[in-house]
C-alpha cells in the first residue's frame, strides 16, 4: 500500500515534470515555427542577391523601442520617417539627401514640377511624375494624391481616417482645398499667401489607394507605397525587413534588403554593433567614439536642423529683462559641452540655425563662453548677486540627447556668474503635457528644456510669433517683436527662395539678440557604421537616402 | 480536487477586477496625455479635442472604466492609441517571448538549485560548498541588468559566442538560432533566483537530514540513492512553492533584463507603453500579467495539494 502511494507521488512527479517541459517547448516550438516560414521568404529574398556577390543586406538597429507603424505617417517620431516613412512612401516633394556639405533642400518627388498662380499666390499647380507604380502595381495618379489627402482632410469621404488626421492633419493646416485638374495634374490653394507650403508636403506620403481600400483598417499591417525600398514583414517588438524596389522611378537602390531593429538601450545597440549583428548604429553612446574609432567602425556626424534650449519664461521675474537673457547666454561653455561632455556629437549653438544653413545670421550677437560679460550684465540688469530660478528639464526622450548629463553642466555654468538654478526633472511626456499648457501660474519657473527639430521655416512663426503668444499657440514664453513679426509674415508671403531666406536670417539674428531662449547645441546625428558599409552620405537632414549603401 | 481549483478561480474574479481598478486610476492620476504622443507638438487645441473625442478620453472616468471593463469581459482589450494596432495584437506575442524566457530561467534556476542546494547540504563542510556558498551570495546581491551588460561583454563582444540582442537573426530565424539567442538573457535573468533558491533548497535539505526517519533508514541499510529519493518527496513542497513564488521575481526581472537584450517580451511593450502614455496597452498588460501570476500561483498551490494532502483538506 505504501509502496503503491510512493509510486502514485512519482507518477504525478513525472507528470508535472512532463507539462513543464512541453509547455518551454511548445512555446519554443511556435517561435521556431513562426520563424521558419520567415526564413524561407528570406531565403528566396536572398537569392536575388545583388550584382557584387555579396549579400546586400544592411542591418540598422534603431533607438525607437519597437519598429514603427508603417502607415502613411508612421510612428516613432522622425526616425519613423527617417527609416520607414521615406523608403517604403514619397510625397510631392521629397528631401535631397545626396549632398553633406550644404542643408538638405526639397526636390521633386512624385511631382515633377509645380508653380503658383501669377495672379493669386495661393494657388498652387502640381504636374505628377508619369509611369510610377505602386508596389502592388497600382499606378500613381492624380486620384491616388486626391484620396491619400482625402485621407487626411475630408471627413465626408469614406477613406477619411481620423487617427491619421490627428497625426499629420497639422501639416495640412493652410491648406483650404485642393482638386484633380487632370490624370495628372493636382491643385492645391492655402490660406492666404503661404510660401513655406512645400515644407510642410514633404510629411505628407502615399499609400496604394487600392490597397488601403482592400485591407481598410489592417492597412498598417500590409503597408504599399511608391518608395525605393517593399514592405516583407515585421514581428513586433523585433524587426522589419524591407526589399528593393526594382522598379523605383529614383532607380533601384544598391541594396537588396534592408532590416530594421528596435534596441532602445545605448549600450545594448553599442553591443550588437561591436558583435557583428547590426551594421549600422543610430547614437551609440558618446562614450564609445574613439573606442569604435580604432575598431575601424565608421562614425558618422554631421549638422542639421535641430536645436536643444531652454525657452524662457518672459512674462514676468529676472528673464523679463534681455540683459539677463543675454547673460545667461554668455555664461554657457558650449565649447566644453559639445567636446569633453559629448564628446564631439554636438555642436555650438548661438541661434536657432547653424552656422553654413541659410537662415543663419552672421551678425547676431556672437554668445562666445564669457562669464564676465555674463556679470557685467546681470550687473547692469540690477542683480550684481544673481538670482535664484527653477527650469524643468525631461529625464529621456527623443531629440533631447543626453539630459541629465547636459542640464548639470548648464546649471554649473550659470551658478559661476549667479544664477542659481534649481533643475526639476520630469518625464518626457509630462514635460510636453505641461509645455503645452504653458508656464505653471502657481510657481516660479524660469525655463522649460526641449528640444525639436527646425527644418520647416514655420517653426519660427509657431514658436516666435506674437500672434502664436499661448494660449493661441505654442510661444508661451510670451516672446513679441513687432519686427520680427513682419519678418516673418514677409518671408511667408515670399516665393523666391533667396529673398525668403534673407528674411529669416534677418529673424534669426533678432533671435539671437533678443535671446527669448538661452540657445545651448545643436545636436550632430550621432550614428556608427560598420566598415563594410559604402557609399552612405550623411546628410544635413533628419533623414537618410539609403539607395546609395551597399555592402562590401 | 476540483473543488478546491474552482474555489481559487473564483477568488481571482475580486482580485483582478482589484488590479483593473488600481492600474486605471494610477494612469489618470499619473500626469500626461496620451494626446500628446499622437498629435504634434504645435496641433491646435480643436485639433486635439478631435483627437481626445475620438479615444472617448472626454468622457467621465467613471464612463470610460466601465466601457473598458465592458469589452475586456467581452475578450475586447482595445486599440493601442499610439500604434494604431490591437492590443492583443501586440500583447500576445510578447507575452508568447516573455513565458519563453521566464520558463527558460525557471528550469535553469530549479535545476541548478536542485543540484547546489543538495550537495551543500549533504557536504557542508566541503570547500566546492563553501564557493556555492560564497557564489550563491554573490548572485543575489548583483544587479541582474549589470550582471547582463558584464555577460554580453564577455560573450558577445569579446568572444562573440553567442549574439547580445533580439530573438533572433535579423531576417532569419529557426529554433537552433532562438535557443542560442535565448542562452544570455536565460542566465542574466535567473541569476538571482539561483542564489535564493539553492539556499533554500540546502537549509530544507539539511533540515530534513537531521531528521529521526532518516537516521532510522540509514540505520537500515537504506540505499543513499533511495534516502536521497525519500528526502527530496519531503521537501518538495517547500522547494516548490519557493520556486512559485520565485517565478514572480523572475518575470519582474525579465522586465530590466528584456531591455537590456531588447528581448521583445510583455516587459518591454509595457514600459513603452507607459513612456508614450498608451493606457489601452498598459491597462491591458498589467491585467494579462497578474492573471499569469494569479494562475502562476494557483498552479503551485494545487500541485502542492496534489502531493502534500495536509494542504487539500485545510
Amino acid at each position: 500500500m505504501k509502496r503503491m502511494l510512493e509510486l502514485a507521488n512519482v507518477k504525478r512527479w513525472t507528470a508535472f515534470l512532463l507539462i513543464a517541459a512541453l509547455l518551454v517547448l511548445s512555446a519554443c516550438g511556435d517561435g521556431g515555427g513562426g520563424g521558419n516560414a520567415a526564413a524561407g521568404g528570406s531565403a528566396s529574398a536572398g537569392s536575388s542577391s545583388g550584382s557584387s556577390g555579396k549579400n546586400q543586406t544592411l542591418i540598422i538597429g534603431m533607438t525607437a523601442a519597437n519598429i514603427p507603424v508603417p502607415d502613411t505617417y508612421p510612428t516613432e517620431g522622425y526616425e519613423g520617417f527617417r527609416f520607414v516613412g521615406f523608403q517604403l512612401y514619397d510625397g510631392l516633394v521629397d528631401w535631397d539627401l545626396t549632398k553633406s556639405d550644404q542643408p538638405a533642400s526639397i526636390k521633386p518627388g512624385l511631382a515633377e514640377s509645380w508653380e503658383t498662380s501669377a495672379t493669386d499666390p495661393t494657388l498652387w499647380t502640381f504636374h505628377l511624375r508619369k509611369n510610377v507604380t505602386f508596389h502592388d502595381g497600382t499606378p500613381f495618379n492624380a486620384d491616388a494624391v486626391i484620396f491619400g489627402l482625402d485621407r487626411i482632410m475630408n471627413p465626408k469621404s469614406e477613406n477619411y481616417d481620423a487617427q491619421l488626421a490627428g497625426n499629420s492633419g497639422s501639416g495640412l493646416r493652410y491648406v483650404d482645398s485642393y482638386s484633380k485638374v487632370d490624370d495628372y495634374t493636382i491643385t492645391i490653394k492655402t490660406k492666404g499667401a503661404y510660401s513655406f507650403l512645400l515644407y510642410d508636403l514633404t510629411n505628407i506620403l502615399f499609400g496604394s489607394p487600392d490597397a488601403i481600400k482592400k485591407s481598410g483598417k489592417d492597412y498598417a499591417n500590409h503597408p504599399v507605397g511608391t518608395g525605393p525600398f517593399k514592405f516583407v514583414s515585421m514581428k513586433q517588438g523585433q524587426e522589419m525587413v524591407l526589399e528593393k524596389n526594382e522598379n523605383y522611378w529614383g532607380g533601384a537602390p544598391k541594396l537588396d534588403k534592408l532590416v530594421l531593429r528596435p534596441i532602445s538601450d545605448p549600450s545594448a545597440r553599442l553591443a550588437a554593433l561591436q558583435s557583428g549583428e547590426i551594421d549600422w548604429a543610430e547614437v551609440p553612446p558618446t562614450e564609445s567614439i574613439e573606442q569604435l574609432k580604432s575598431a575601424g567602425f565608421q562614425i558618422m556626424t554631421n549638422p542639421y536642423p535641430h536645436i536643444w534650449p531652454y525657452v524662457l519664461n518672459l512674462q514676468d521675474g529676472p528673464w523679463k529683462d534681455v540683459r539677463v537673457r543675454q547673460a545667461a547666454n554668455y555664461a554657457i561653455d558650449r565649447e566644453g559641452m559639445s567636446t569633453a561632455l559629448l564628446s564631439g556629437a554636438a555642436t555650438p549653438a548661438t541661434q536657432p540655425m547653424y552656422k553654413g544653413h541659410a537662415w543663419y545670421s552672421d551678425d547676431a550677437e556672437p554668445y562666445t563662453y564669457d562669464p564676465e560679460k555674463a556679470k557685467q550684465l546681470l550687473a547692469e540688469a540690477g542683480y550684481p548677486n544673481g538670482f535664484k530660478t527653477t527650469f524643468l528639464v525631461p529625464t529621456s526622450g527623443s531629440g533631447n540627447m543626453w539630459p541629465l548629463q547636459m542640464n548639470e553642466y548648464v546649471q554649473k555654468n550659470l551658478k559661476a556668474v549667479g544664477i542659481d538654478v534649481k533643475i526639476e526633472s520630469i518625464e518626457w511626456q509630462t514635460l510636453l503635457t505641461s509645455y503645452i499648457q504653458g508656464f505653471p501660474k502657481d510657481k516660479e519657473v524660469g525655463a522649460y528644456n526641449i528640444s525639436l527639430p527646425t527644418i520647416s521655416p514655420s517653426f519660427y512663426s509657431q514658436f516666435f510669433a506674437t500672434s502664436a503668444i499661448f494660449p493661441n499657440g505654442i510661444n508661451i514664453g510670451g516672446y513679441s517683436n513687432p519686427q520680427y513679426d513682419d519678418l516673418i509674415n514677409k518671408a511667408m508671403a515670399e516665393f523666391d527662395t533667396a529673398k525668403q531666406s534673407e528674411y529669416l536670417k534677418q529673424a534669426s539674428k533678432i533671435l539671437a539678440d533678443d535671446a527669448p531662449w538661452i540657445f545651448v547645441v545643436h545636436d550632430l546625428n550621432l550614428r556608427a557604421l560598420s566598415p563594410k558599409v559604402k557609399g552612405f552620405v550623411q546628410p544635413q537632414s533628419w533623414f537618410a537616402d539609403l539607395t546609395t549603401v551597399s555592402i562590401q | 480536487m476540483a473543488s478546491f481549483v474552482l474555489k481559487r478561480l473564483a477568488l481571482m474574479i475580486p482580485t483582478l477586477l482589484g488590479v483593473s481598478i488600481i492600474v486605471f486610476l494610477m494612469l489618470k492620476i499619473v500626469p500626461g496625455d496620451p494626446v500628446n504622443s499622437i498629435v504634434p507638438p504645435d496641433a491646435s487645441e480643436a485639433e486635439r479635442a478631435a483627437v481626445r473625442a475620438q479615444l472617448g478620453l472626454d468622457k467621465p472616468m467613471i464612463a470610460q472604466y466601465g466601457i473598458w471593463l465592458g469589452r475586456v469581459v467581452q475578450g475586447n482589450l482595445g486599440d493601442s492609441v499610439t500604434r494604431r494596432l490591437p492590443v492583443t495584437e501586440m500583447l500576445l506575442p510578447a507575452l508568447k517571448n516573455t513565458v519563453i524566457l521566464t520558463a527558460a530561467a525557471a528550469v535553469t534556476a530549479f535545476i541548478i538549485a536542485l543540484v547546489v542546494g543538495v550537495y551543500s547540504a549533504y557536504y557542508p563542510n566541503s570547500r566546492i560548498a563553501a564557493l556555492f556558498n560564497g557564489l550563491s551570495l554573490a548572485s543575489i546581491g548583483l544587479p541582474n541588468f549589470w550582471a547582463a551588460l558584464i555577460l554580453i561583454g564577455i560573450f558577445s563582444v569579446t568572444l562573440g559566442w553567442l549574439p547580445s540582442s533580439g530573438m533572433n537573426t535579423a531576417g532569419s530565424s529557426g529554433t537552433g538560432d532562438l535557443i542560442k539567442h535565448l542562452v544570455l538573457p536565460t542566465a542574466a535573468t535567473a541569476l538571482s533566483s539561483v542564489g535564493i533558491m539553492t539556499r533554500m533548497v540546502r537549509s530544507t535539505v539539511s533540515g530534513i537530514l537531521k531528521q529521526d526517519f532518516i537516521f532510522a533508514l540509514q540505520a537500515k541499510g537504506v540505499r543513499r540513492w533511495t534516502i536521497l529519493r525519500h528526502v527530496l518527496r519531503n521537501g518538495m513542497p517547500t522547494i516548490l512553492n519557493v520556486t512559485g513564488l520565485q517565478f514572480g521575481a523572475l518575470l519582474a526581472s525579465s522586465v530590466l533584463v528584456e531591455t537590456v537584450f531588447s528581448w521583445p517580451g510583455i516587459g518591454q511593450v509595457i514600459y513603452q507603453a507607459i513612456g508614450q502614455r498608451d493606457f489601452p496597452v498598459v491597462q491591458a498588460g498589467v491585467l494579462v500579467i497578474a492573471i499569469a501570476f494569479v494562475l502562476l500561483n494557483l498552479i503551485v498551490d494545487a500541485v502542492h495539494a496534489a502531493m502534500d494532502p495536509r494542504v487539500r483538506h485545510a
